[in-house]
């Protein structure tokens, strides 16, 4: 079990494996070949993170460096001193990511297996999904911050290829809004991907910055160099005594050349910070707790990029124009929630950042609120899911802020497991209506409405409970893990997260505590409200359309969507168990309390267990089922027939808000007039006046094309056409003049060559013999 | 005279019959007068003292390749040639002109006088150093000119030209300064055309010599070889070179040269090639028949064709002791002149390579000859290739004066001009 | 032993040029190739002879070695034109050499 860490490159190498074969041998696999090559993929590297994980069991927690040794240098500029080698990590953190991302990585992998039948691009799905995997695993597993970025960048090609996969969709957007900014044939999901990309490039770039300042500042960018242990946390006492042994070599200046060299990242902070260091950046030099600061947001910027935080969260809702499978995998569970591994990741920066740290939280808490409010007004179904990923990474980042890691961790894995749940379950229900729609009209009906119809549009939904019993009842699960009822597995881990808030802000008195726990706690009954409404509404009351009318879970491929949504299911119900707080000596025979955190607290040095808080629990829970009984009594008990308004946007006090939360809060609007617009307004200024007036019609046209046609003109006429020409076919025409006359030469007859060999013959016998001649006839 | 007349007349009888090879209308009879040519030609071969010449003229040239010519003739069936369009009147008076004027040239520049033909220049002497003396190693010059350096006992260099006239031979030990250092051993040397003459170094105990030996490089007479002896030894007056016979019998001892003194040359002595016998030398004068002899000449070969000579030559041994030494130098003569071996000799040696490359040429040549007279040669016929006709000019220069040239009609007499011709 | 000379070479060397000439103008005059070859040999033939007598007046062996050298390039050239002969009189069914003059200029 020892050498089991060394296993760590297949889990990126094996989906590599997989991707490759889909690519080579994709088109001759056919379906079942390429969903076996795929799942197994997937499924080895799942099995390889286990081994990890359990080796991390049996060897007490010990982080362990794994190098790749294909590449002992991956960049290694020694005139720069640049050395970073391409280290696979092995650590608690990275394990727990790889079993989430492998194991719902998987679970999805099988369930796109059903979903994409049919499709004519089937292999190259699964091989987007791989590659996918493959970055995603050297996110999690590398052991500096380049190798991290790669898998950062690499991730966010796949989501980009993957949203966009269906490039060539020119639905109609239902929702007015955007029919009106996309137009009616828009390329939406080309135009999806585009955004997504755009809009993570600012992310990408103040991560970058953060990387660069981080190796200015450090000299290194490995997280811990193999071996090395993580120096205490310091607000603990009792562990100082006990982790000084350990950091003492470190200390040591005289041992083992540079600091860099012998220390990553994390470690030299803690020295530094301790000792107050300034950093020299030339010019001017700052000290070492304003560059921490400035890392830390520098990565902020980062993280909301990539896990759609404010203000960068934009691209992610019309991220869902991609397959279902993959806003379950990439835009719920994984992907998205890399922001929130690099905070947590990077406690150590970020807990040195006090100020950082606060703008994290109060970013990820507003996010949250932003998130859920949204969510209420949507109709789609996956917009409304996509609001809430966004709300619940607002969640898991404020917890990160607040210093509550291990709750932030908890809420990543528990999120990806009911709103992976969530979003296949909507996915069946988007497939089912479809097919169901297919099956109505198969009938002969017009096809105008073929264009308009939209089979995400929960108004085309209700009923299908009855029609659809497996997905509702796993929906149901979803929903309430997802509105955090207990005993579900978004119970513990929302409570954790609030119960810390709560903490921060009552027991160390923090503002952002305070504000965090108060927008939370609201953002947490919004959230309860619109899922609630999207259960009562797609599942509750009479169809609406045709379509719902025929859905079926049923059809070919859907078992194995149903099967995952099984799977889920359970997991959304249990997997809360893994960290259940102190507190619930209950649960503690099934798995001990806390057992996650302490799980990660060898890694995490800023990990710390929540202790539960009865009350908090209990009017957390309350306030969600009544939340859910608020929207039975407007959604339920009322269907919102077909045709008809939001119930919210006929009363008039609601009117108002449910019409901005529809709106989405004219975010994009916002973002248009001030950013877009003049930027594009900008463009085409550009365009017009500099390159096409100035550049093409006056540099080019005006300057170089006639100066440069008056040239030639001259070098035409006079010169090329009259002297170069005149010589040449001169000379060409005086040598054919001569030639005609020389040819006459050749006769061709052989006795005329023999004259004239004889002729030769007699010149040379005459000079040979000419002295002995002009005596004769001289004398 | 009779010689003369005999080439006159056969003389006479090639042209003749070469003539009649020009004028014949029938190809087989050209041939056949061709082949009296040839024949005519092969008796001067055989005049001019190249017999193994004028046999191969005979065989490969009147018999082999003009049996080919006749067979030629008549497998073509081309006796006569079909008349065809008269064409060229020109050309035979020209023919005529020139041949006259280079017959005349010929004829100008033999009957000048200037050019000799009538007697050949003689051959340079030819000089060559043998070492025979009771001393180191030596450095011979001819009138202080170094002609060999280094010469050890016992050795003999090769034969160079000198020019004719006299010459004082000094001779001093190898690496000695000839301005400096008094000569071990003088000595004169006069050559005259056609002489080939060895120097050999005799001598010991301060009497020291040279002797100019002429020599006889023309062939001998079949199955002969020529010998000499040379006494080099000051101390002993006179010595007999005595074939001792068969050694049961004592008394058919044969003298075969008498009363050589010291550094005289004696007549050169024809003898038959013998391999392996034995001679002795003997003081001159010995009254006893059984006395042993000065020195014997052991397991003696002397090849056929060869010019021998014996010397017996002091030499100091390392303890101080003068023994006596037989040497003996063995020159092979020339071969006679024309003969195939005189031929051979030069085709092997100096002309080895050109040699080999007419023998490839031959091999060549006749491969050649039966590839081409294969019929599918002349059947196989190739289709024959489109000539493709296309302006000279690129389609840029063409765009380009389209674009220049305002007016169609230049463009197309630019492009047709270039294009043309 | 030098070999006497009995007949002069200039004698020699002006037979040589006449058959020489005289095959100089059966090459040029005539217009049967074989007969064209024919005095090609004869002119080889002259040469031949002015080399072997040359040979004799220098008294060295060299001229005839020349003279087999020329002997048997003429075998060489004699077996390549009789072919070539051969060739063309298959195709045109003549050997007249004033036929034969399409590589004209």
């Amino acid at each position: 079990m020892e050498n089991f860490p060394q296993l760590v490159p297949l889990v990126v190498f094996a989906p590599l494996l997989g991707l490759l074969i889909n690519l080579v041998l994709g088109k001759y696999l056919g379906e079942r070949g390429v969903g076996f090559v795929a799942v197994g993929a997937a499924l080895t590297a799942l099995g390889t993170a286990l081994l990890l994980w359990m080796s991390l069991i049996a060897t007490g927690y010990e982080p362990t460096v794994v190098e790749l040794p294909l590449m002992p240098n991956w960049i290694n500029i020694p005139a720069a001193a640049v050395d970073i080698a391409w280290q696979f990590r092995v650590d608690t953190l990275s394990v727990t990511m790889m079993l989430v991302v492998a194991g719902v990585g998987s679970l999805i992998h099988f369930y796109a297996t059903g979903y994409m039948h049919g499709d004519p691009m089937y292999p190259r799905f699964f091989v987007y999904l791989n590659l996918f995997l493959v970055f995603m695993m050297l996110l999690v597993t590398g052991n500096n911050f380049l190798v991290m970025f790669v898998g950062w960048e690499g991730v966010g090609l796949c989501s980009y290829l993957l949203i966009s996969f269906w490039w060539d969709k020119q639905n109609r957007p239902a929702d007015p809004v955007e029919a009106e900014k996309y137009g009616t044939l828009g390329w939406r999901n080309s135009i999806a991907g585009r955004k997504a990309f755009i809009v993570n490039r600012i992310g990408d770039f103040g991560l970058l910055l953060g990387v660069f300042l981080t190796f200015w500042t450090f000299g290194t960018l490995d997280f811990y160099k193999p071996g090395e242990v993580p120096i205490a946390p310091r607000h603990e006492e009792a562990a100082v005594v006990e982790h000084e042994a350990a950091a003492a070599p470190a200390e040591g200046e005289g041992e083992g050349g540079p600091l860099a060299a012998r220390m990553g990242v994390f470690n030299q902070a803690e020295l530094l910070i301790e000792e107050g260091a300034d950093v020299d950046f030339g010019p001017f030099s700052l000290p070492i707790d304003v560059v921490v600061t400035l890392i830390t947001l520098f990565f902020l910027l980062g993280v909301t990029g990539k896990s759609a935080q404010i203000p960068l969260f934009v691209w992610l809702p019309d991220a869902m124009a991609g397959p279902t499978p993959v806003s379950a995998l990439i835009h719920a569970a994984t992907m998205v929630t890399a922001g929130v591994y690099l905070i947590v990741r990077s406690n150590v920066l970020f807990h040195a950042a006090p100020l950082s740290s606060a703008v994290v939280a109060l970013v990820g808490t507003f996010t949250a609120l932003v998130g859920g409010f949204i969510a209420m007004g949507q109709w789609d179904i996956k917009k409304v899911l996509a609001y809430s990923t966004v709300s619940q990474l607002g969640f898991m980042v404020a917890a990160a802020g607040l210093g509550a890691y291990a709750a932030a961790m908890f809420h990543l894995v528990t999120h990806a497991f009911f709103k992976a749940l969530l979003f296949l379950g909507s996915g069946v229900v988007i497939h089912a209506v479809e097919h169901g729609h297919h099956h109505a009209h198969a009938h002969g009906e017009h096809a105008e409405e073929e264009d308009v119809f939209d089979p995400q549009d929960m108004r085309n939904m209700g009923g299908l409970k009855q029609r659809m019993p497996v997905t509702y009842i796993t929906y149901l699960v979803g929903t309430l893990a997802l509105a955090g009822i207990f005993p579900f597995a978004g119970f513990w881990s929302k409570d954790e997260i609030l119960a810390d808030a709560l903490n921060v802000g009552f027991l160390e008195g923090r503002l952002e505590g305070y504000i965090a726990f108060g927008v939370l706690f609201i953002a947490a009954l919004f959230t309860a409200f619109y899922m609630g409404r999207q259960l009562f509404m797609v599942f509750f009351g009479e169809p609406r359309t045709e379509a719902a009318r025929h859905a079926d879970e049923k059809a070919y491929g859907m078992q194995a969507m149903t099967r995952t949504l099984l799977v889920l299911a359970g997991g959304a119900t249990l997997v809360g168990l893994i960290n259940v707080p102190r507190g619930f000596w209950v649960f503690d025979w099934v798995i001990p309390n806390h057992a996650f955190t302490d799980f990660l607290e060898h890694t995490v040095v800023y990990a710390h267990a929540g202790s539960a808080q009865m009350l908090l629990a209990i009017l957390a829970v309350a306030g969600g089922l009544s939340m859910i009984w608020l929207a039975w009594m407007i959604y339920g008990k009322k269907p919102v027939v077909q045709g008809s308004k939001d119930p919210l946007e006929v009363t008039p006090q609601t009117k108002g808000i449910f019409a901005y939360a529809n709106a989405r809060m004219y975010w994009d609007e916002t973002y248009y007039r001030f950013f877009e617009g003049p930027f594009n307004r900008a463009a085409w200024w550009l365009a017009d006046k500099l390159d096409w007036a100035f550049l093409h019609d006056f540099v080019h046209e005006t300057i170089l094309y006639e100066t440069y046609n008056g040239i030639t003109r001259l070098l035409t006429r006079p010169i090329d056409l009259g002297l170069i020409d005149g010589a040449v076919n001169g000379l060409a025409r005086l040598i054919q003049a001569i030639a005609a006359r020389m040819r006459r030469l050749q006769t061709g007859y052989v006795r005329v060559y023999a004259l004239s060999v004889l002729l030769g013959a007699v010149v040379v016998v005459l000079l040979m013999l000419a002295p002995v001649l002009s005596d004769l006839l001289g004398g | 005279m009779t010689e003369v007349i005999v080439f006159l007349i056969v003389g006479s009888i090639a042209i003749a019959s070469a003539a009649m090879m020009l004028i014949s209308q029938n190809a087989v009879h050209a041939a056949i007068y061709l082949v009296l040519n040839f024949i005519c030609v092969a008796f001067f071969f055989l005049t001019l003292g190249a017999p193994f010449i004028s046999l191969v003229q005979i065989a490969v040239y009147a018999g082999a390749i003009m049996v080919l010519f006749l067979f030629v003739i008549m497998l073509l069936g081309a006796e006569r040639v079909t008349p065809g369009p008269g064409v060229l009147p020109w050309l035979p008076r020209t023919a005529v002109v020139l041949a006259l004027v280079f017959l005349l040239t010929i004829g100008g520049a033999l009957s000048s006088g200037e050019i000799n033909l009538q007697t050949p220049p003689p051959p340079a002497p030819q000089v060559r150093v043998i070492h025979a003396a009771e001393a180191p190693p030596v450095d011979v010059y001819l009138n202080n000119q170094l002609f060999a350096a280094g010469v050890d006992f016992r050795a003999a260099t090769d034969y160079q030209p000198l020019a004719p006239g006299e010459y004082g031979v000094t001779v001093f030990p190898a690496g000695a300064d000839p301005a400096t250092e008094a000569p071990a051993i003088l000595g004169d040397l006069v050559l005259v055309e056609g002489d080939t003459v060895s120097m050999v170094l005799l001598g010991a105990d301060g009497v020291f010599q040279v002797t100019d030996l002429p020599e006889n490089l023309l062939p001998t007479e079949d199955d002969q070889a020529r010998l000499t002896l040379i006494n080099g030894l000051p101390d002993v007056d006179r010595v007999d070179l005595v074939d001792p016979g068969l050694p049961s019998n004592p008394n058919d001892d044969e003298v075969l040269i008498q009363n050589a003194g010291f550094g005289e040359t004696v007549e050169t002595l024809p003898l038959e090639a013998v391999t392996d016998t034995r001679l002795d030398v003997v003081i001159s004068g010995g009254e006893d028949e059984e006395a042993e002899p000065l020195v014997s000449f052991r397991s003696l070969t002397l090849e056929k064709g060869t010019n021998n000579v014996l010397i017996v030559a002091p030499e100091r041994l390392a303890d101080g002791r003068v023994r006596i030494v037989p040497l003996h130098i063995a020159t092979p003569t020339e071969p006679l002149y024309g003969s195939p071996q005189a031929v051979a000799a030069k085709l092997f040696s100096t002309y080895l390579l050109p040699f080999e490359l007419v023998s490839i040429l031959l091999l060549v040549a006749m491969i050649g000859a039966i590839v081409m007279t294969r019929d599918v040669v002349l059947q196989e016929r190739r289709p024959r290739r489109p000539i493709v006709r296309r302006p000279l000019v690129g389609p840029m220069a063409v765009s380009t004066l389209v674009e220049a040239v305002e007016d169609e009609e230049d463009v197309e007499t630019v492009l047709t001009t270039e294009a043309g011709g | 032993m030098e070999p006497t000379v009995f007949v002069p070479t200039d004698l020699y060397v002006m037979l040589s040029a006449v058959m020489f000439v005289m095959g100089a103008m059966g090459v040029l005059l005539r217009r049967n190739a074989i007969i064209i070859f024919m005095s090609v040999e004869l002119m080889l033939n002259s040469a031949n002879l002015a080399l072997v007598a040359f040979a004799r007046q220098w008294g060295q062996v060299d001229g005839q070695v020349f003279v087999f050298f020329v002997m048997t390039v003429a075998a060489a050239e004699v077996a390549v034109g009789l072919a070539l002969i051969v060739a063309i009189f298959r195709a045109r069914k003549s050997i007249n050499i004033d036929e034969m003059h399409e590589m004209k200029g």
